[in-house]
């Protein structure tokens, strides 16, 4: 029970003061339609850098269950997703909006959005530090192939084409390579002086995340979107809430289906919610309905996604592994505090570690309350101008970018690797395994360089990266991993020919 | 030979592998091996999988896909991308607050929906810029302490 031992760090003003603000910016960057939760909170990295570990990383993780839940506003008023953890809330939230019924919808959102949040952050709380032991077993080999099972995963499960996520996760990997060897200490690439301390991640973590979004913002800015908004119309919020509680079934499927896609490494809440909804359907007396304005079908797939979110943090924590996209960038919110994954989490920094998740219990109550209000005043987050965006992240990124190590070649870097990303983007390449793999890359490096001076000391560096049950396991996982995506996408080839 | 790129899976094998034979040359061409093991090692897969990609797009469809594929709308990209690179060039030069406050005007400017003659339109987008510089200077100047190069202006 060592997460009640921290319990009270969270109920500092200071503390109260970020949770709140964190899940307000959240709710309402999320709402806004084309803006990535992974974005968001990428956005807000190096403004944690100024403040202490625990203070950044709660900012950070009220960002991240908020941004997941706001989706759902512009799914339901304007049937755009805010994310794609909320495709499948639209599709009976926005059927609701058209009845009349957008609050009554929101309220579900926001009351789903609570039970399976909570659920999922009491994984989080009791599968993370076993897991986290199992790390002390790790030596060079094992880490290595830790870093590559997570660029792996998420290059594969997480990307629509397996080729191009390689690509894209060795294409980071590439990156991490620039600057000083880490045993040698000598540089490699530097053609330029503004390379000469590598690439920084928060430099990457905007540029690959921030800059295509601005690209694409004003790219659409004067696309003729005559979205009409759809009035909330009148809901009894106690009523629609004890409902929300009563739909047992609806709640429990989504927050399994939840947690269970979230432990997945690179899964995400997109994949949560449209199983979620789908099994909802299944198990629904009246499948007919869904669709077609159905509540258990928001409830379901709203549940899902917040569940999705604590147990996204689990393989994170631990392994080093994110769960999703936007874990993959809370790693690097991680890394620039000098946290990194494994026991020490738990021993060394878990007044950091506890007081951060505990802080996402409370999240999920503001989550809520804000949430609540806001279903009420949400119309208004669907008219800023996408050219307004477009300005205020263009400049945070330049300022947030400059702000870390207050180096010009940081912005440098971050626009050209953004600029780089929106035209990879545009071909089917995704940020995710690109920056995953600038953040793994450094480890699977130096473990790799260790363990290949140990191997050539004994039986051959071959025999020591491959032997043992830990090694044979995780190279195992690796090639289920891409084995499993080339089966899924030529399955899915196939049934498009047949269709075709 | 521009037809065999009129597929987005075609013209993604054929960048990756640009890439991948820069990354090659990069780690392998006058190099030390110590040093450039892992980047080599990095680059190789690189090529192999975009071997691959080329071989997958090259291989479906032969040249059935030929229609037009617009990737990019340029014309509406391109006054952005300006905006964006001299606000990079010029931001330690003239400094960081003048580079922003103008580059976010201009943003709003090109890309607002009403005329860019409209003088309400024009008021407007001036307040807005105005007020945004003033919380950034604030939030980054006074609160965070991030002192950023204040070039020729500010």
């Amino acid at each position: 029970m060592d997460f009640l031992n921290y319990f009270g760090n969270v109920f500092t003003f200071y503390h109260m003061a970020l949770l709140i603000g964190g899940t307000f910016a959240g709710l309402v960057l999320g709402a806004l339609p084309g803006l990535s939760p992974t974005m968001a909170v990428a956005l807000m990295i190096p403004f944690t850098f100024h403040m202490e570990p625990a203070a950044g990383l709660i900012l950070l993780g009220a960002m991240y269950t908020a941004t997941v839940a706001g989706g759902a506003i512009s799914a339901i008023l304007v049937n755009v997703p805010g994310a794609p953890a909320n495709i499948a809330t639209a599709m009976d939230g926005h059927q609701l909006a058209n009845q009349g019924r957008a609050a009554e919808a929101l309220y579900y959102c926001f009351t789903s959005s609570f039970v399976g949040g909570v659920l999922g952050i009491f994984v989080l709380i009791f599968f993370t530090p076993p897991l986290a032991d199992l790390a002390l077993k790790f030596g060079p080999t094992e880490l290595f192939w830790i870093a590559i099972l997570g660029i792996t995963i998420i290059g594969t499960i997480g990307s629509k084409s397996v080729i191009k996520g390689l690509l894209s996760g060795l294409f980071g990997i590439a990156l991490s390579t620039i600057g000083a060897n880490p045993m040698l200490g000598e540089d490699r690439f530097v053609y330029s002086e503004h390379l000469e301390s590598g690439i920084h991640i928060v430099a990457a973590l905007i540029g690959l995340f921030a800059v295509p979004q601005i690209l694409t913002l004003i790219e659409q800015a004067r696309e003729d979107k005559s979205t009409s908004v759809y009035a909330l119309g009148e809901s009894k919020l106690v009523r629609a809430v004890l409902y929300n509680l009563g739909r047992i079934k609806a709640l429990t499927i989504g927050s399994l289906v939840g947690i269970i896609v979230g432990v997945i490494p690179g899964a995400g809440g997109q994949i949560a919610g449209l199983v979620a909804y789908d099994q909802a359907r299944k198990l629904s007396r009246k499948p007919e309905n869904f669709g077609k304005g159905e509540p258990d079908g928001v409830i379901a797939a709203e549940s899902a996604n917040n569940a999705m979110v604590g147990p996204s943090l689990v393989p994170l924590l631990t392994l080093s592994i994110p769960g999703s996209p936007t874990a993959a960038v809370l790693l690097g919110g991680l890394l620039i505090h000098g946290l990194f994954p494994g026991p020490d989490l738990f021993t060394i920094h878990a007044e950091v570690t506890w007081t951060f998740i505990d802080s996402l219990l409370v999240a999920q109550v503001f989550m809520l309350i804000i949430g609540l209000i806001l279903s009420r005043h949400s119309g208004w987050i669907m008219k800023i101008p996408g050219h307004y965006m477009a300005a205020t992240i263009f400049i945070l990124a330049a300022f947030g970018t400059y702000s870390i190590q207050s180096s010009y070649s940081d912005v440098l870097v971050m626009a050209t690797l953004g600029v780089f990303m929106y035209f990879a983007a545009k071909l089917g390449f995704s940020p995710a395994p690109v920056v995953l793999g600038i953040i793994l890359g450094p480890i699977a490096e130096d473990n790799f360089l260790q363990g290949k001076l140990i191997g050539e000391s004994g039986d051959g560096v071959f025999s020591y990266f491959t032997s043992g049950v830990l090694n044979t396991s995780l190279i195992v996982m690796c090639i289920v991993s891409i084995g499993y995506s080339v089966y899924s996408e030529s399955k899915a080839r196939k049934m498009r020919d047949r269709v075709a | 030979m521009m037809k065999a790129f009129q597929s987005k899976d075609r013209m993604a094998a054929f960048y990756a592998l640009v890439i991948a034979i820069v990354l090659l040359i990069a780690s392998f061409y006058g190099t030390d091996a110590e040093v450039y093991l892992f980047p080599r090692i990095t680059a190789t897969f690189i090529t192999v999988l975009a071997l691959i990609l080329a071989y997958d797009a090259f291989k479906q469809g032969g040249f059935s896909e030929q229609r037009e594929i617009v990737l990019v709308d340029w014309k509406t990209l391109l006054p952005g991308l300006a905006v964006g690179i001299i606000y990079v060039l010029l931001l330690e030069r003239v400094g960081f607050y003048t580079c922003s406050f103008f580059a976010f005007f201009a943003i709003c400017m090109i890309y607002g929906k009403r005329s860019l003659f409209d003088p309400r339109a024009f008021v407007l987008k001036l307040l807005v810029t105005t007020v945004t510089l003033i919380v950034l200077y604030v939030l980054f100047w006074k609160l965070l302490n991030v002192r950023t190069p204040t070039g020729i202006l500010f």
